[in-house]
């Protein structure tokens, strides 16, 4: 399985006819503003155009989506933008360090639930902006109305398929482009080097909590193996907007860190032997035992000597992460995890441990609290709205904000490498 | 005061020191089976609050897990 991925670098994105200039990518806001108006649900949509450094603040983010096409046809994500195909073989031409962010104030109507769309917060400069790898990038953010009366399922679905559809309309320029710079992935054999395998356990529970894979929700997915170049080439897709730090978006799922650092060190320091997908947020505890066991299992099967654990969503799904690396542990794979923490200065910042997890790489303290400072500017609303327990506070979203902890801030507290903080090792 | 912990997760309440812990059914619903019929539902209600009952009378010396999930 050979991926050829193909890229162009964005310097800068302008509006105007869409064409793609030496870095430069001119978006056509009339054209994809219709291409998102398509989508049932949807009354309105406006663009933005954000840069790194600019004194601006999204607000009400929900997914990211990297704009990519497939020259040889067929959706960049398959199963949910075009037909279901195998991902990972072939050509797909991506905009790097761009991204679609969607954003909308969707309705709250399960008052004190746990699974509904949560505010998510990308500030482009100051020390908001390490947050989030998006306070990094070049961001079209596609703001959306949603029709009157439009049921929870109707709202998810829009919002979530917009993402799609702007990102596919941005990325026609890329079927004439040229100057791409082309990475390959190919898992040659590496024979003599330890064996590796990724366990990417992802969140996925209901509505508003959900991954898919090629277009089908993984509710209730035992383990199962993929391919890394699927990963890359856009098999996920995530639905997951109920706590916007510890979430994974599409754009993350297809430019995973963990995945091209072990590609990295394929041959050289070690044997990448695949991904194993599983997922979080079981109901039991035999549930999650059951899933934990089967992804070590799994890793067994394909000859692992070492297992990285990365874990999507919060405390809940803590277990599984834990339990798989004490799963892999038992059956002799050396195994590390990378979590975060929940520290507020009095006891255990890990919500659950095992003696098995004795190497671990600490990613963010979600409890930490978030001071951001006053910009210029806000897209993606005027509010953020906070505390959905009581139905939702709103707060003007130009700030100053301080806020309780890092829950809001986009992709804080993910565990796959993304993100502008400064490591340090003691 | 003697306290009693019903939950679907008996590992994380013993790690982090309960000493009275129930066995309950599942995360969203520890004493309840949404799932089942009206009696089999009371039926498994009644094991988990009667384990914790049970629970709170004894004396324990460390994390002990009371298991009622036979009766459901």
């Amino acid at each position: 399985m050979r991926l050829m991925l193909a890229s162009a670098s964005v310097r800068r994105i302008e509006t105007g006819r869409a064409r793609l200039t030496e870095g430069v990518l001119t978006v056509d806001p009339d054209a994809v503003v219709s291409a998102v108006r398509e989508v049932p649900g949807i009354s309105a949509a406006a663009l933005d155009v954000v840069a790194p450094g600019d004194s601006t603040r999204i607000v009400h983010a929900l997914d990211a989506v990297e704009p990519r096409l497939r020259p040889g046809g067929g959706g960049a994500y398959p199963g949910v933008d075009g037909p279901v195909a195998i991902a990972g073989e072939g050509e797909t031409r991506r905009l790097a360090g761009a991204a679609v962010i969607v954003c909308c104030e969707v309705p709250w109507r399960n008052r004190g639930g746990l699974l509904l769309p949560r505010e998510g917060i990308i500030d482009m400069s100051g020390p908001g902006a390490m947050y989030s790898p998006f306070g990094g990038t070049h961001n079209i953010v596609v703001t959306l109305s949603l029709v009157d009366n439009l049921d929870d399922e109707g709202c998810e679905h829009a919002t979530r398929i917009a993402g799609f559809r702007a990102a596919a309309r941005v990325a026609d320029v890329l079927q004439s482009a040229r100057d791409l710079e082309g990475e390959a992935f190919e898992l040659a054999p590496a024979p003599g080097l330890p064996s590796v395998v990724y366990v990417y356990q992802i969140q996925s529970q209901a509505l508003w909590a959900r991954t898919f894979l090629y277009g089908q929700p993984l509710d209730d997915q035992l383990p199962l193996l993929l391919h890394p170049n699927e990963i890359l080439d856009g098999a996920l897709a995530s639905g997951n907007q109920v706590y916007q730090n510890h979430k994974i978006p599409t754009w993350l799922h297809a430019n995973s860190p963990v995945v091209r650092e072990l590609y990295a060190r394929h041959g050289r320091d070690l044997n990448f032997r695949g991904v194993i997908l599983s997922r979080g947020y079981f109901y039991s505890d035999e549930a999650k035992q059951r899933s934990a066991l089967f992804a070590a299992r799994l890793a067994a099967h394909i000859g692992a000597d070492g297992a990285v654990v990365t874990w999507e969503g919060g405390g809940n799904s803590m277990v599984e992460a834990m339990l798989t690396v004490q799963a892999c542990e038992r059956r002799g794979i050396r195994t590390s995890l990378i979590a975060y923490e929940m520290s507020t200065g009095d006891g255990a910042p890990l919500l659950f441990s095992v003696p098995e997890a004795d190497a671990i790489v600490a990613s963010a303290n979600t409890e930490a609290p978030v001071r951001l400072p006053a910009v210029d500017r806000v897209v993606g609303g005027d509010a953020i709205r906070l505390r959905p327990e009581v139905g939702g506070v709103r707060v003007p979203a130009a700030g100053p904000l301080a806020l309780e902890a890092t829950y809001e801030m986009y992709c804080a507290a993910n565990r796959v490498g993304a993100g502008q903080y400064e490591v340090v090792t003691w | 005061v003697p306290a009693v912990c019903i939950t679907a997760l008996p590992r994380v309440a013993a790690s982090v020191g309960a000493n009275r812990i129930v066995q309950g059914i599942k995360i969203p619903h520890p004493c309840g089976r949404p799932d089942a019929d009206a009696d089999a539902d009371r039926a498994a209600r009644r094991a988990v609050v009667r384990a914790a009952l049970d629970a709170l009378g004894r004396a324990v010396a460390e994390p002990t897990v009371l298991d009622p999930s036979a009766t459901w």
